[in-house]
């Protein structure tokens, strides 16, 4: 008998939720039956101003439907006509325009009264469904922040690893030299007393061969090394991650340095450059960022410094002052003597950046890759082939190695056979 | 035994001194021979400037000059000289482009210039379907220069908005010269006129 009421209660029970979960998506069904529609319209007529989660030429748009005076009615007439509205005196109209810096929105007569339901449909479900993802992962984010620890450096790891080994090799050598002591004093050979380590010449002579040989080493290599920067890794004012924008954006390296192929230089881009998509962007949303000593950065407050230096006021949308300049910190810094152009190189040449740059696209800080010594620059020069026949700055020019590359006397021109190496080339 | 301490004293100090000329930390140039020939005495483009009340070096052309150059074609062309308001807006479509002749090599040009500037967001399909609005990041829906009222708009003004802005699009002028932007828009519109070729009514290309 208990049986049979366990089981009684437990189909009635499971009626139950099933009853419920059908109205419950039968309903929700309903509330977004024309979302799709409205989506579609929302796609072609409103998505280029306006977002529904995100202030951008216009408002974010979900929530206004509870927000706004007259309810749907309200919404009708302000989307056919909105400057019909304002000039009506609607105190909440004035108050908006007012606060969008008097940006009008242009009338949609050809949206009829189920179009706006549809496209206000649309903006619901795409609110509603924001809002259930924000409350579901929370603890999905947190367990992201603390896996991607950056890797440690291994250098510590071999250090320790010779250190015991050396150890355990001098022990070794000390047994060994006890146990002949002691198998010399058995078979009654007298042995010397032994000097200690410090008055031995043959370890003085070595090590301040040794020594020498080190201290020779490193003073050739420093003295060499002044004055070239390789590895140079500065803090910069604002956490730039290339990585962010030429790696996972994919935006090209011109955009932002457009004078790499106008002029000597490459071009610091201008805060207008940084504004063209950061007055739409103002939040991170990437991949957790580090500095190279490990300590994670907010991607969105390093936004707001943008703001800061750009004068931009995020809230009233425009620019409030005359901002201040960033001052990025200098890397690739060639002296005074050295003329070099990155528009030869980028648009005659047609150098890749990453030839002299490095994997730019993977860097969050960004180091110099290449140590820009002069060997450097007349090694490239010496192997580098240059797009010469087809090129249309050599085409009247060098018509000694046109016939030449035509005759097969030779394959390809170099850059140092076009002079190069020349010093004056880059010294003058 | 004083022979012995020289060299070695002589080796630890040649070590001492090769330690302290190497770099240590990643914000640490190093040293350098010159000074004065590596971090330069004239002013450098991005250098500060005393001598101007904002400080900068790196100065905006006198208004109403025209830098050499920098027009398309001197004689036939006076700069773009619309201020940007919205009147001027209104009647940005009565300029013509002014690029003598359209040859295959201003289009190539025109479509290499719109796939580094313009692609990022418009796409290279002019769908307005780019990576940084399809991933989510660009609030908005960029321009598709498909639809109807794209493909009827002068160039004109597809030039004003350019060089100015337009809503949440930015002014290109400091990226694009004159000659660049009327490139990138004789592109654009040849791209256009094969819309209009076939006949293309705005539910035919509005499709996703």
């Amino acid at each position: 008998m208990s049986d049979f009421s366990y089981f009684g209660r437990t189909v009635k029970y499971l009626v139950i939720c099933s009853l419920a979960f059908c109205m419950f998506s039968f309903s929700a069904h309903h509330v977004y039956a024309d979302a799709q529609r409205g989506k579609q319209l929302f796609q072609q007529n409103c998505a280029q101003c306006h977002n529904p989660l995100r202030d951008a030429t216009g408002p974010a748009l979900y929530g206004k439907e509870n927000e706004v005076p007259g309810g749907r009615k309200w919404i009708y007439n302000w989307v056919h006509n909105s400057s019909a509205v304002i000039a009506s005196g609607d105190k909440y109209a004035v108050n908006l325009f007012n606060q969008w810096n008097h940006v009008q929105m242009p009338p949609f007569p050809q949206l009829t009264n189920q179009d706006i339901d549809d496209i206000l449909d649309y903006i619901k479900q795409v609110g509603d469904e924001a809002k259930q993802a924000a409350a579901a992962p929370a603890a999905g984010g947190q367990q992201g922040a603390t896996a991607a620890a950056p890797a440690s450096n291994n250098n510590l790891l071999y250090g320790i690893i010779t250190l015991v080994l050396a150890i355990v090799a001098l022990i070794l050598l000390q047994v060994n030299r006890s146990l002949n002591r002691m198998a010399n004093e058995k078979e009654g050979i007298e042995t010397r007393e032994p000097v200690p380590f410090y008055r031995n010449k043959t370890y003085i002579a070595l090590v301040s061969v040794v020594l020498f040989l080190m201290a020779g080493y490193f003073l050739t290599n420093a003295a060499v090394n002044i004055g070239r920067q390789q590895n140079y890794e500065p803090t910069q004012p604002i956490f730039y991650s290339h990585r962010v924008h030429a790696g996972i954006n994919q935006i090209n390296c011109l955009y932002c340095h457009a004078g790499a192929e106008k002029s000597k230089h490459a071009m610091i881009p201008s805060q207008n450059i940084c504004m063209n998509c950061h007055m739409a962007i103002n939040s991170y949303s990437g991949p957790q960022l580090y500095t190279p000593e490990g300590k994670a950065v907010d991607g969105t407050a390093e936004i707001q410094k943008l703001y800061y230096y750009a004068g931009w006021d995020p809230k009233q949308r425009k620019y409030v002052n005359a901002g201040h300049p960033i001052q990025w910190v200098k890397i690739h810094n060639l002296p005074d003597f050295v003329y070099f152009s990155h528009e030869q190189h980028v648009a005659v040449g047609k150098i890749q950046c990453q030839v002299c740059h490095g994997p730019i696209q993977n860097m969050d800080v960004v180091y110099q890759f290449s140590d820009l010594s002069m060997g450097w620059c007349v090694n490239c020069h010496r192997t580098t082939k240059v797009h010469f026949a087809d090129n249309a700055y050599y085409s009247n020019i060098f018509m000694k190695y046109h016939e030449e590359l035509k005759q097969g006397k030779i394959d390809s021109v170099t850059e140092a056979m076009l002079g190069g190496t020349d010093c004056q080339r880059c010294h003058y | 035994m004083r022979k012995q301490k020289l060299v070695i004293g002589l080796s630890a100090g040649m070590l001492s001194l090769a330690l302290f000329a190497c770099q240590a930390g990643r914000n640490n140039p190093g040293r350098i021979y010159a000074p004065d020939m590596y971090y330069s005495r004239a002013y450098d483009a991005y250098s500060v400037n005393l001598v101007y009340p904002d400080s900068m070096s790196s100065r905006p052309p006198v208004p109403g000059t025209v830098p050499r150059g920098h027009t398309v074609n001197a004689h036939e062309l006076l700069p773009f000289n619309l201020p940007q308001s919205d009147s001027a807006y209104a009647v940005s479509g009565q300029v013509k482009n002014p690029l003598p002749v359209i040859t295959q090599a201003t289009l190539e040009e025109g479509q290499r210039l719109f796939n580094i500037y313009c692609a990022i967001c418009h796409g290279e399909q002019l769908d307005g379907q780019g990576p940084l609005y399809k991933s989510g990041k660009f609030p908005v829906q960029p321009a598709n220069f498909h639809l109807p009222q794209y493909l009827k708009m002068p160039e004109g003004t597809m030039f004003y908005s350019v060089t100015y802005g337009k809503n949440l699009m930015g002014s290109y002028a400091s990226q694009l010269s004159e000659r660049q932007r009327w490139e990138v828009i004789a592109y654009i519109k040849s791209v256009q006129a094969k819309d209009l070729a076939k006949g293309a009514d705005s539910t035919s290309v509005a499709k996703k």
